[in-house]
């Protein structure tokens, strides 16, 4: 019974559908685009890797009680990574290995260690997003200012709080093109529900009349609107993934790009699983609030009572 | 069992549609409601199949207390009766078989069975060659045939049909009259409205007169 209700509603209503389909479609492509958009954002971010971290310098005349302290602070904070504590001697080391090819006996140690104090590196977690880094790590260096035995605090302050600036605006300018093609796609999904059953409505009440039960006259209506919802999310994803590996093989060809365009991620598999249950979800539901009163067992009886 | 006390509906306007309707109908029995047009034979036979609420009063049918009646019992309900509407109700866009087939359909029947029911049915009302046909290229009186066929297809317990014969040449109508009292012999209960006087008097039934929405009882 309901499968050929099903049939019946799909090729009755052919072109509601199909033209529901095609902007359900690129609804959903915007949509999912937007997520990959957002997605992606860290990884711009990760690329500068060496300039994500912060070096927290030490005061020549440091305590090992104020350094422990320091490293208390930063192991303690949820958003921070590893810790890396290097001796004003292992930083010498460091230099000089690199110097040595160039200016074998520029520096005695005496003069160096005068220089080159002890140092923290630290970098934050992977989990800590674009958008958020900056300020974390503003909020870090900020505390650590006020410390004692703290002489100094590098970051990629400038262009790390000018990426995040703009990931921000790019995000919120994707949640809101979101959202609003969300409830487009609710309102295109519950038209064509609502026409496909306008042009049936005869049918709804003759069925109801001669002992269909509502869950028999409602569910092929919530399924034509779940089918197409799931043929636009395969569209989307098709699309979506074409446009992806375009812009990747562009990026891995040019020079300067090929580690971002390999950086690149498209949405994993549990992302898609979650965009097609809010996809199909949503549309299902709309098509659910349109009818939810078609079949009252008196709706034949009061016509004009369909949403 | 059908069971009317105090029934009243008013529409909108207001029209007095039915007032103070009392009736008795028992298990197989046969019985006519006739009235003139605008009687409001159509009206009952609207409240007697839980197709719209009454004003006030009560009405039981099949042991449902239809005033009462939760909304998921009345598929139930309307599954346990046979209702011939006095504007066919087919879908234009099923065959005759296929609208027959419904009831059965929406009862879960396997399609073989369902099949041979509706073959046994619409060879019981002469229609055996229209059932590939749509009802639009049928006549008014093969689509009334359609929709007693639609009527009796699950073999309800009670059969409603209102104006049955409207359509049909008089040979045709007794012929359908003749069908509802077999039906009728066979345990169910019929209510059949009519304005049709001759054809009530020379079946000797028990007869309902409605007038003005208020019911006389009388033998014709
Ligand atoms: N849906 C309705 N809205 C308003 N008035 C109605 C409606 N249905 C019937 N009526 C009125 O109720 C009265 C009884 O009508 P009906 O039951 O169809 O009579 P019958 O079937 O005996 O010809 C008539 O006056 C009719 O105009
Ligand atoms: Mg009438």
């Amino acid at each position: 019974m309901i499968q050929k209700q099903l049939v019946k509603g799909l090729s009755d209503n052919l072109s509601i559908h199909v033209s529901s389909f095609l902007v359900l479609s690129l609804s959903f492509t915007v949509i999912l685009g937007s997520l990959l958009i957002n997605k992606n954002l860290n990884v711009g971010l990760s690329q500068w890797g060496s300039s994500l971290d912060m070096s927290v310098y030490l005061s020549s005349s440091v305590t090992p009680e104020q350094a422990q302290e320091v490293r208390i602070y930063l192991e303690g904070r949820s958003e921070v990574g590893e810790v890396k504590y290097i001796s004003s001697e292992q930083a010498i080391e460091t230099f000089q290995e690199q110097m040595a090819t160039y200016a074998p006996d520029l520096f005695s140690d005496k003069s160096l260690s005068e220089v080159i104090p002890a140092s923290f590196q630290m970098v934050l977690k992977k989990s800590v997003s674009a958008i958020e880094h900056s300020q974390v790590m503003a909020h870090i260096a900020q505390s650590l200012q006020s410390m004692s035995g703290v002489e100094d605090i590098t970051w990629g302050q400038d262009w790390v709080q000018k990426y995040s600036m703009i990931s921000r605006a790019i995000q919120s300018f994707t949640w809101t093109t979101i959202a609003i093609l969300i409830l487009g796609s609710l309102f295109v999904s519950a038209n064509s529900i609502r026409a496909s059953i306008l042009r049936r409505r005869e049918e709804v009440e003759i069925l109801e009349l001669v002992g269909a039960s509502s869950t028999m006259i409602r569910t092929p209506y919530i399924l034509e609107s779940m089918i197409i919802a799931f043929l636009a999310f395969v569209a989307s994803c098709l699309l979506c993934s074409g446009v992806f590996s375009v812009v990747q093989n562009q990026l891995q060809s040019s020079e300067d790009l090929s580690n971002l365009g390999r950086a690149l991620v498209f949405a994993s598999p549990l992302d898609l699983v979650l965009y097609l249950v809010i996809t199909v979800g949503v549309s299902a539901l709309s098509a659910w609030w349109v009818i939810r009163k078609i079949n009252s067992g008196y709706a034949a009886a009061s016509k004009g009572q369909i949403a | 069992m059908i069971e009317f006390s105090h029934v009243y509906k008013t529409y909108p306007g207001p029209t007095h549609a039915l007032r103070d309707v009392e009736l008795r109908v028992e298990k197989g029995e046969f019985v006519f409601l006739t009235g003139p047009s605008g009687a409001g034979k159509t009206t009952l036979f609207k409240m007697l199949s839980a197709y719209d609420k009454v004003t006030s009063g009560q009405i039981m049918v099949a042991g449902f207390d239809l005033t009462k009646i939760q909304e998921y019992e009345i598929p139930i309900f309307r599954r346990k009766i046979g209702v011939v509407f006095q504007d066919f109700k087919l879908l234009k866009d099923r065959t005759i078989a296929e609208n027959v087939a419904i009831p059965l359909m929406i009862r879960g029947d396997r399609p073989q069975s369902i099949e041979r029911r509706v073959r046994e049915v619409l060879d019981q009302v002469g229609l055996r060659d229209r059932a590939h046909t749509l009802p639009e290229f049928c006549s008014g009186g093969e689509q009334q045939r359609a929709a007693i066929a639609r009527a009796i297809v699950h073999q309800p317990g009670i059969l409603i049909a209102d104006e049955p014969t409207g359509n049909l040449d008089p040979k045709l109508a007794e012929e359908i009259m003749d069908l509802l009292e077999r039906l009728c012999a066979q345990g169910t209960t019929v209510f059949v409205a009519t304005h049709d006087h001759e054809l009530v008097k020379r079946r000797k039934k028990r007869v309902l007169s409605l007038f003005k929405g208020q019911i006389q009882e009388g033998f014709l």
